[in-house]
């Protein structure tokens, strides 16, 4: 069931965890090589906003969130949570700044335990959001690789082995192998694969945050109904697999190209 | 950008590219202006010569403490500061510091005033003494721009200042990479202590910031004056280092200026007009 990818730009993409984006902080992150800075209000609304003051370029990520606006470090002007509007400029207090003056903001929601943004023009284009599994989740630690999206993927469906059963990971009914057979659903950036056996209704799906054109973030939703599984023992076995996953397509990569992959900033 | 396209206003200009006391007669001084590779050397009279990396020689002087290069051939000399001549002057370089920004980035933020009470609060300036009063910059004769009439309310207006006041001050903006202020003296208050920026363009993205204090010499500690200088500076550099872009925008419309950057919105401006382009983004 493979899907194209469409219009990139107007395509929603985690850009972070939920529990991530805490109270007064800005998380700052990159979609498509674009900066983002992501902030929640006091009332729980998240912001995603172009990581850049419009006056003087600052990153708003190193700026202050106070609860209900963003204040920049360079010179406090202030711009509120929703439409960025600027609402305060001490340099001419006695003023209303422009309405010109706001914050680049983008499509944000928050679906499945993440924060989802896309790029594109929020009136024309809004796109649909994928549908999930969101009973019985469990958003899994977002791990950051150096290497394109599209060769994530393709290491991924080469036989990853993830079991929603650490307990008794080979061949416990929980256990998941990644590839071309078990993989249900998958598109260049959302890959979903089941319990080898059907006893269990176990399955994870990987989602793959483009950061640059050459680093991706996978993001996972393990779901577990049916499944006798403690979340940290989970979180944990996750984290090992993962992490030996990242290093062997990063070594892979040093290896074909003999140095480091470059960060690539816009 | 190769070095034949750098604009002459910049080539054939002089620039720091060393503090004289970071050399010796034993260790070579390897730097980088405005993307060469330059080898400072001290012979055992006391003189500089500069080489660059294809085995051509830089002119090289000495100067307020600094050694400065001109990698083109020289239309002007060093610039001058009459105050330096006062025999009350205490004449100090006050550190450099590599900044990860365009050197027009970081002459900009010297010349801004609106920062003060956020970036420098306590020191030279504090909230609510937030609101910039109207200044005036015109162009200079010789190039560059002069900010006049601008008042700031600082805590801590200098190293022997110990009360908060209103402060008087002048910027002038002298070459691209060159910025200077005056601002009134704590004790003589109508005589002006000055500081100057000289920037080195080490990369279009790059560049390392060489401060030079001349302040009246009554109550003047050298160290302090250094101290104080470079904790400052230590306040600016994340600041800068977090611009995106780190080239300056010169034209209209990619980031929005208010009345109280008139003195930033006329540097860009004279940039611009002068064909300024290493480290600028121009109007294209």
């Amino acid at each position: 069931m493979a899907r194209t990818p469409g219009n990139i730009i107007a395509r929603w993409f985690p850009v972070a965890r939920s529990e991530e984006v805490i109270s007064r902080h800005v998380v700052q992150t990159q979609l498509l090589g674009q900066e983002i800075a992501v902030w929640r209000d006091d009332a729980g609304s998240v912001n995603a906003w172009e990581n850049r003051c419009p006056h003087r370029g600052v990153r708003l990520s190193i700026g202050f969130n106070t609860g209900t606006e963003l204040r920049c470090q360079y010179h406090g002007w202030r711009y509120a949570t929703g439409n960025g509007q600027c609402t305060f400029i001490p340099a001419h207090p006695g003023q209303k700044p422009s309405s010109a003056i706001r914050a680049n903001v983008y499509g944000s929601i928050e679906q499945y335990g993440f924060v989802w943004v896309h790029l594109g023009q929020q009136q024309t284009d809004t796109p649909a959001l994928p549908t999930l599994t969101a009973q019985h989740a469990i958003a899994l630690r977002s791990i950051f690789v150096e290497a394109p999206p599209s060769a994530v993927a393709e290491a991924l469906l080469r036989g990853y082995r993830f079991s929603a059963d650490p307990a008794h990971p080979q061949g416990s009914p929980g256990e998941i192998l990644m590839s071309a057979a078990s993989v249900v659903a998958h598109d260049a950036y959302i890959l979903t694969a089941t319990a080898a056996t059907h006893d269990a209704d176990a399955s994870v799906t990987f989602l793959l945050q483009p950061m640059t054109e050459s680093q991706t973030v996978i993001h996972g939703l393990l779901h577990v109904e049916g499944v006798g599984t403690e979340r940290l023992t989970v979180l944990r076995h996750h984290n090992s697999q993962m992490t030996a996953f990242r290093d062997a397509v990063e070594g892979a990569r040093r290896a074909n190209s003999g140095k480091p992959v470059a960060v690539q900033y816009p | 950008m190769t070095t034949s396209a750098i604009e002459s206003i910049l080539w054939d200009d002089w620039h720091v590219v060393a503090e004289l006391a970071r050399l010796t007669r034993f260790r070579r001084f390897v730097t980088t202006l405005l993307g060469v590779c330059v080898t400072l050397e001290l012979d055992p009279i006391g003189n500089v010569s500069a080489r660059r990396d294809d085995g051509t020689i830089a002119a090289a002087e000495i100067k307020y403490g600094f050694v400065w290069i001109c990698l083109g051939s020289s239309t002007r000399g060093i610039v001058e500061f009459a105050e330096c001549l006062e025999p009350d002057r205490l004449l100090a370089t006050a550190g450099s510091v590599r900044v990860a920004v365009s050197g027009l980035r970081a002459v900009e933020n010297f010349l801004d005033l609106s920062h003060l009470a956020f970036v420098h609060a306590g020191y030279l300036g504090e909230e609510p003494h937030t609101e910039i009063k109207q200044y005036t910059v015109r162009p200079l004769a010789e190039g560059g721009i002069i900010a006049t009439g601008c008042k700031v309310y600082q805590p801590k207006a200098s190293p022997i200042a110990t009360e908060g006041y209103d402060v008087d001050y002048i910027y002038a903006v002298l070459r691209p990479y060159i910025v200077v202020l005056y601002k009134a003296n704590p004790v003589e208050m109508t005589r002006k202590d000055m500081i100057a920026l000289f920037v080195q363009p080490v990369s279009e993205e790059s560049c390392v910031a060489h401060a030079f204090t001349c302040y009246l010499k009554h109550g003047i500690d050298p160290a302090a004056v250094r101290s104080f200088q470079q904790f400052i500076f230590g306040q600016d550099r994340p600041i800068l280092e977090n611009q995106v872009p780190k080239r300056l925008p010169l034209g209209v419309g990619t980031e929005i200026p208010v009345r109280a950057d008139g003195s930033s919105a006329a540097y860009r401006r004279w940039l611009g007009d002068a064909g300024v382009r290493f480290g600028a983004i121009s109007t294209g």
